[in-house]
């Protein structure tokens, strides 16, 4: 079965699910193609916090850099690159942005100079092209990341999520895969939740 | 009195003669999850929010007379009567359900007065201590990982899955609900609430 990721590098969130599809990978017979979203896009318009405001001002960065190298590699590059960034931001912890990007790229074999599309705007409309792509199926006023599947009638559905914590491994995985592709695929599920009582926890 | 709640109660008695299941109807009241909310509800609402306290005690009041059937019966005559024939009167609705059960009329009167609140809270905590404070109704509570309860909200759905897809939905569930640390799964609501 295929499926579409689409992943803002630094949601911790993503980050846990996008580990957990991985995970999947290896006892399921599925493939993934990733694809960037863009938590700057998901909340333009909402009153946030200024701190926040100041987060989600840098999250353009590295989602740029993730397009630019889209461009120039292909689809397949974007895994990578992801890890490469999410192991910095997510299990190192490391807050400086730019470093990240840098040391990310050196990590995969890209071309230090593509760190200067954090400073363009050029890639931003498609930026926002990728984001609505995903978003037109899990509608706007959700989250990252967001996950699509053909239905039993062949036509794509997403969700937000799942959101989970820690990461499932091994058969878990497996079995919440087989969770998420029976209840998408019924026709008009829209939720299924329950109150974090965790926060994230990375690795 | 949620029309959301009564797609998924429908869905889950169509569950219940397609798997091996047992399902055990609980009270869960819309007034109560709306209590503590930060910006007070508007007035027409909180007036509507106000009445669902009549159909939870009426529902505890048939249970202490009749049991737990007598209550399962009591919530989807008052759902049906509610929820597919819109019928808005709602001490109306109480009255006709209470006698279309044949239960005493004493279930209705206890509607309005505050006997069965302290089981309608206890009822409704029990819920919330499962699935957590900041969802909604309804409240799914199941078996979870390793011999633990979990209770999730939803499966929010409409139109109510039947057959094959019923069942479907109701596997996938429960293998969510087993997954330790399983929080959310979601899309938006785009289409209006279709009871029948």
């Amino acid at each position: 079965m295929k499926a579409t990721f689409w992943f803002d590098p630094m949601c911790p969130w993503a980050w846990i699910t996008s580990r957990w599809i991985l995970e999947v990978e290896k006892v399921r017979d599925i493939s993934v193609n990733w694809q960037v979203m863009s938590l700057g896009v998901l909340n333009e318009g909402n009153d946030v916090p200024a701190d926040y405001a100041e987060l989600i001002k840098r999250t353009w960065r590295p989602v740029r850099v993730l397009h630019a190298a889209q461009q120039l590699k292909g689809d397949e590059i974007l895994l990578p690159l992801y890890t490469a960034m999410g192991n910095r931001f997510h299990l190192e912890k490391q807050k400086d942005v730019d470093a990240v990007i840098a040391a990310a790229l050196a990590e995969v074999g890209l071309d230090a100079s593509l760190a200067s599309a954090a400073d363009s705007t050029d890639f931003d409309d498609a930026v926002r092209a990728s984001h609505a792509a995903g978003v037109a199926l899990s509608g706007t006023g959700v989250g990252t990341p967001v996950i699509a599947i053909d239905d039993l009638e062949g036509n794509p559905v997403g969700f937000f999520g799942p959101i989970i914590t820690p990461i499932p491994r091994g058969e878990d995985a497996g079995k919440l895969w087989d969770g998420f592709v029976l209840v998408a695929q019924v026709p008009g599920v829209v939720e299924i939740k329950r109150s974090r009582f965790s926060g994230p926890v990375v690795d | 009195m949620s029309p959301w709640t009564w797609t998924t109660a429908r869905w889950l008695e169509e569950v219940e003669t397609m798997r091996d299941i047992k399902v055990n109807w609980r009270v869960m009241c819309m007034a109560i999850l709306h209590e503590n909310d930060e910006t007070p509800p508007p007035a027409n609402f909180q007036e509507w929010l106000e009445s669902t306290w009549l159909v939870a005690r009426a529902i505890e009041a048939a249970r202490a007379n009749s049991g737990d059937e007598a209550a399962r019966k009591l919530l989807f005559a008052i759902g049906r009567m509610n929820n597919v024939e819109r019928n808005r009167d709602l001490p109306a609705v109480i009255a006709a359900a209470v006698a279309e059960c044949e239960l005493p009329e004493s279930v209705a009167a206890a509607s309005t007065t505050t006997e069965f609140d302290a089981v309608v809270r206890a009822s409704h905590a029990q819920a919330v201590e499962l699935g957590g404070k900041d969802v909604g109704t309804p409240i799914l509570g199941m078996p979870g990982p390793d011999g633990t309860a979990v209770g999730l909200f939803g499966p929010v759905v409409s139109p109510t899955p039947r057959g094959d897809a019923a069942g479907r939905l109701w596997d996938g569930v429960v293998l969510m609900a087993q997954t330790p640390g399983f929080y959310e799964l979601k899309k938006e609501r785009t289409a209006k609430v279709w009871c029948d």
